[in-house]
C-alpha cells in the first residue's frame, strides 16, 4: 500500500514538473478554460435575440394600420427597418435574409374593421431560425391580441355596456401566466452555463491525454510500471490542481462579471467537483490509450457538441428515442447538465439534485473500475513490449 | 504532379489504415446520426402538465379538455392538494406547468366577473417552457373566444359578425423555410455539417504536424486534396442519406449542393493552411486552429443571429469558413435555389480562400527572405 501511495506521489510531482517546464501543456490547461468561458461570454452578452429585422407593407395607409406598425415597431422584439410597396420586393428581402419578417397590411383592412367584418394581416417569417422566428412571431401576436382587445372593448362599449363590463367581456377568462424559475427566458444566460461545463469536460478529457502523449513521443520505449493506475492517478492528480483552479475561475469570475445568474455559486463548485471527479477516470482511459499528443484533440473534439445535445439540456431527454436516452446516460455531461439547470435557476439546495449527484457517482465508480483494467493491460502491453516478446493488440489510437 | 499523386495516395492510405482516423470517422459517423435521431420527434410533444381544478364544473373540465388536446402538452393526473405540492412538482421537473382553475371559476363566468386562471410555468428550460405557455395560452384563449361570440350573440349579432367583434384583427401566420417550424430543420443539417467541419479541419491541420511531415509543397496539397475528397465524399452521403434520415428534404439539387461543399472545403483548406504558415510553431499553429474552430458552430449564426454578436466577434466570425457555409446550408436546404442565388455565401468564401491564399503566399516569402535577410545583416 505505501509503495502504491508512494507511486501516487511520484506521478503527481513528476507530472507536475513536466507541466512547469512545458509551455504547451500549461496552455491547454489555461487556454481552454480561460477563453472559452471569456468568448463564449461575450458571444451572448446581449442576452435575447431583441429587434428582429421586418419589413413592412402597408397597402391601407389608414390610421388603423399606423398605430398597429406603430405597436409592432415599439415591441422589443421586432424592428422594423423598411416600409416599402412592393410585396415581392418584401419577399425578396426575406429570402435574401435582410429581413425576418415580412408584414402586409392589404387596402382593405380598416374598412373591413370598421364595416364589422375581420381584417387579416398577413406575416411571413423566416422559420429558419426557431429563437429569432419565436421573438418575431411572439410579439406580433402579442400586439395583435392587444390591439382586437381594445377593438373589442370599443365595440361591447358602443352596445351599451359599461366601460367595466366591455373590460370583463373582452377578456372573460383572465390568465396569469408565472415563468417560475427563469423569467426572462432570455437565451444566452440559459445557454452558457451548460457551454461551461463542456468546457470544463473538455479540459478535464483533453489535457491528460495530451501530456501523455507527448511522454509517449519522447519515451520510446515505455517504461514499464508496477502500478500503472497509480502513476496515472497521481498525474491526473496534478492537472486536478489547474481544474479546480478553472472551475473557480469560471463559477467566481466569469459567471458574475458577465452577469450571469446562478443561484449559488458554492452549489455549482460542488457540481463542477462532482462532475470532475466523474470526468477523471474517463481521462485516465484516453490517456491510456493516446500514442501521441495530437489524438486526444483529435479525437476527443469530436465528443462536445453531441454530448451537450444529447444531454436533454436544451431539447429534453424524454423527447428523444430510448436508445438516444440510452446513449446520453452512459455520459457524466447528462446528469451535470441537468443539475445545473436546476442549480442555476431554480434552488441552490443539493439535495434538489441528489439523484443527479448520485448518477455522477455510479459513473465515477464504474468509470473508475474500467480505468484500473484497462491501465493494467497497457501497462501489461508495454511490459511485454520492453521484454521483446510478441505484442499483444490492445486497441491504441 | 508525381508528388501530388503520391501525397494524395499517402494521405488516403493513411485515412484508411491508421488507428486513430479510422476511430475519427467512426466518431464522425455515430454522432451525426445520434444528432439526427435526438430529433426525430420534430417537435415538442405531451409534456406532463397538471390541471388543479377546484371547480370541478362542466366548463372547467372543457378548458382541462382544450389543454390536453393541445400537440405540446398531456395533462397528467397527480394528486396535489396545496400551492405548496405544485410548487414542488415544479421544482423536482416532474410536470412542466401546473394551471390552477378557481373554485368560482363557472361562477364568475357567467356572472360576468373575471376568473383569473393561475398558469405556473417552470422556466428554467426556454425550449420546453414557450412551447408549453403557447399551448396553455391557446387553449385558453380559444375558451375565452367561445364565451365572448356567445356574450356577443345574445347581444344580437350573426355568428360572422360576433366573430368579427370578438376578434376584429386576424394574423395569417405564413412561415417560411421551416413551414413546420420543426426543430430537426432547425439544427440537425447545422449540428451534422459542424461535426463534418470538425472531421475535415482536424485532418487539414493534422496535415501540417511534425509527426508526419511532406517533402513537398506538392506532395503537402496532394494529401489536402485527399483530405477534401474524402470530406466531400461524407459531405455528400449526408446529403444523399443522412438528411431523409432526419425527415429533411434538401430542397435544392445534389449539384448546388455539393458546388458550395466543394467552395468550403476549400477555403476551409487554405484557412488551416494560412494559420499553419503564420504562427510560430506547428504546435501552437494546432492549438489556436482547434479553438477557433471549435466555436464554429456558435459564430455561424445558426442559432444566435450574427447581429446580436458584439462587433469584433462579427469580424471574426465573418472570416470562419463555416459562416458564409452555414448562410448557404440555410437557404439551399429551405428553398430550391440555382448557384447565381447563393452569391452571397459563395462571393464571401470566394474572398476568404483568396485572402487565405496571398496569407500563405506571404508567410511562404517571408519563410524564405527573413532568414536570408538575417543572415546578411548579420
Amino acid at each position: 500500500m505505501i509503495a502504491w501511495i508512494r507511486t501516487l506521489l511520484g506521478g503527481f510531482t513528476d507530472e507536475l514538473r513536466r507541466i512547469a517546464r512545458n509551455r504547451a501543456i500549461l496552455m491547454v490547461l489555461l487556454g481552454i478554460p480561460v477563453v472559452y468561458p471569456i468568448v463564449v461570454s461575450w458571444l451572448y452578452v446581449r442576452n435575447a435575440a431583441v429587434e428582429r429585422p421586418t419589413v413592412l407593407v402597408d397597402q391601407d395607409g389608414s390610421a388603423l394600420s399606423q398605430k398597429l406598425a406603430q405597436s409592432l415597431d415599439a415591441t422589443q422584439e421586432i424592428a422594423i427597418e423598411g416600409r416599402i410597396d412592393d410585396l415581392q420586393r418584401g419577399f425578396e428581402m426575406v429570402r435574401q435574409r435582410q429581413a425576418e419578417m415580412l408584414i402586409f397590411i392589404p387596402s382593405d383592412f380598416s374598412t373591413r374593421v370598421r364595416t364589422g367584418r375581420q381584417g387579416q394581416v398577413k406575416v411571413w417569417v423566416n422559420g429558419a431560425n426557431i429563437l429569432t422566428y419565436g421573438a418575431a412571431v411572439g410579439a406580433t401576436r402579442t400586439t395583435v391580441a392587444a390591439l382586437n382587445e381594445e377593438l373589442g372593448r370599443d365595440f361591447f362599449h358602443k352596445q351599451g355596456l359599461t366601460t367595466q363590463l366591455s373590460d370583463r367581456r373582452i377578456m372573460p377568462i383572465r390568465t396569469d401566466t408565472r415563468m417560475l424559475f427563469y423569467p426572462t427566458g432570455a437565451y444566452g444566460e440559459f445557454l452558457v452555463l451548460g457551454v461551461f461545463l463542456i468546457a470544463f469536460q473538455q479540459l478535464i478529457l483533453i489535457s491528460l491525454p495530451f501530456s501523455v502523449g507527448l511522454r509517449r513521443e519522447t519515451d520510446l520505449v515505455p517504461t514499464p510500471v508496477r502500478f500503472p493506475f497509480a502513476t496515472l492517478a497521481g498525474r491526473v492528480a496534478a492537472h486536478t490542481l489547474f481544474y479546480i483552479l478553472a472551475s473557480l475561475f469560471i463559477v467566481l469570475v466569469v459567471t458574475p462579471s458577465f452577469g450571469w445568474g446562478i443561484k449559488s455559486a458554492a452549489s455549482v463548485l460542488v457540481l463542477f467537483a462532482a462532475f470532475g471527479l466523474a470526468m477523471l477516470p474517463l481521462s485516465m482511459i484516453a490517456a491510456s490509450l493516446v500514442r501521441d499528443r495530437f489524438t486526444g484533440f483529435q479525437v476527443l473534439m469530436f465528443v462536445s457538441t453531441p454530448v451537450f445535445m444529447v444531454s436533454g439540456f436544451t431539447w429534453p431527454l424524454e423527447q428523444m428515442p430510448r436508445a438516444v436516452q440510452v446513449f446520453a446516460s452512459v455520459f457524466p455531461a447528462t446528469p451535470a447538465l441537468l443539475a445545473m439547470r436546476v442549480l442555476a435557476v431554480k434552488t441552490s439546495e443539493l439535495s434538489a439534485v441528489s439523484g443527479e449527484l448520485a448518477w455522477l457517482g455510479v459513473h465515477f465508480v464504474a468509470y473508475t473500475a474500467l480505468a484500473v483494467v484497462v491501465t493494467h493491460l497497457v501497462a501489461w502491453r508495454d511490459r511485454r513490449r520492453a521484454l521483446g516478446r510478441p505484442m499483444v493488440t490492445i486497441p491504441v489510437v | 504532379m508525381r508528388a501530388f499523386l503520391k501525397g494524395f495516395v499517402h494521405e488516403a492510405r493513411r485515412l484508411v489504415s491508421t488507428p486513430k482516423y479510422l476511430v475519427m470517422l467512426f466518431l464522425l459517423l455515430l454522432m451525426s446520426w445520434i444528432t439526427t435521431e435526438i430529433y426525430q420527434g420534430l417537435v415538442i410533444r405531451d409534456v406532463p402538465v397538471v390541471v388543479f381544478d377546484r371547480d370541478g364544473s362542466g366548463l372547467s373540465r372543457t378548458l382541462r379538455r382544450y389543454i390536453d388536446a393541445t400537440r405540446e402538452v398531456e395533462v397528467v393526473q397527480v394528486p396535489i392538494s396545496s400551492v405548496e405540492d405544485a410548487q414542488a412538482l415544479l421544482t423536482r421537473g416532474e410536470v412542466a406547468a401546473v394551471v390552477l382553475i378557481p373554485s368560482s371559476f363557472s361562477t364568475d363566468l357567467k356572472h360576468g366577473r373575471e376568473p383569473r386562471v393561475l398558469v405556473a410555468i417552470d422556466g428554467s428550460n426556454i425550449v420546453i417552457a414557450k412551447n408549453v405557455s403557447k399551448a396553455i395560452s391557446t387553449a385558453i384563449g380559444t375558451v375565452s373566444a367561445g364565451v365572448q361570440i356567445t356574450v356577443a350573440r345574445k347581444l344580437g349579432l350573426p355568428e360572422e359578425e360576433a366573430m368579427a367583434a370578438v376578434v376584429p384583427i386576424t394574423v395569417d401566420e405564413n412561415d417560411m423555410f421551416n413551414p413546420a417550424t420543426n426543430y430537426a430543420v432547425y439544427i440537425v443539417p447545422a449540428a451534422t455539417f459542424f461535426l463534418l467541419h470538425v472531421y475535415a479541419m482536424l485532418l487539414f491541420a493534422s496535415v501540417f504536424l511534425p509527426d508526419d511531415p511532406s517533402p513537398g509543397i506538392a506532395h503537402r496539397a496532394g494529401r489536402i486534396s485527399a483530405i477534401g475528397v474524402t470530406s466531400f465524399l461524407l459531405g455528400v452521403a449526408f446529403f444523399a442519406l443522412l438528411m431523409p434520415h432526419a425527415h429533411i428534404t434538401v430542397q435544392s439539387s445534389l449539384g448546388v449542393a455539393s458546388v458550395v461543399l466543394v467552395a468550403f472545403l476549400v477555403a476551409e483548406a487554405l484557412s488551416i493552411a494560412a494559420l499553419a504558415r503564420v504562427l510560430p510553431g506547428p504546435l501552437f499553429a494546432f492549438q489556436v486552429t482547434i479553438i477557433l474552430n471549435m466555436l464554429a458552430l456558435m459564430f455561424s449564426g445558426i442559432t444566435w443571429p450574427t447581429d446580436m454578436f458584439p462587433q469584433p466577434l462579427q469580424q471574426l466570425a465573418a472570416w470562419l469558413p463555416f459562416t458564409p457555409f452555414a448562410d448557404a446550408l440555410r437557404m439551399f436546404i429551405h428553398e430550391p435555389l440555382q448557384l447565381e442565388q447563393l452569391h452571397g455565401p459563395l462571393r464571401q468564401l470566394g474572398q476568404q480562400a483568396l485572402v487565405f491564399a496571398g496569407l500563405i503566399a506571404a508567410g511562404h516569402v517571408a519563410r524564405r527572405t527573413i532568414p536570408a535577410l538575417r543572415r546578411r545583416f548579420a
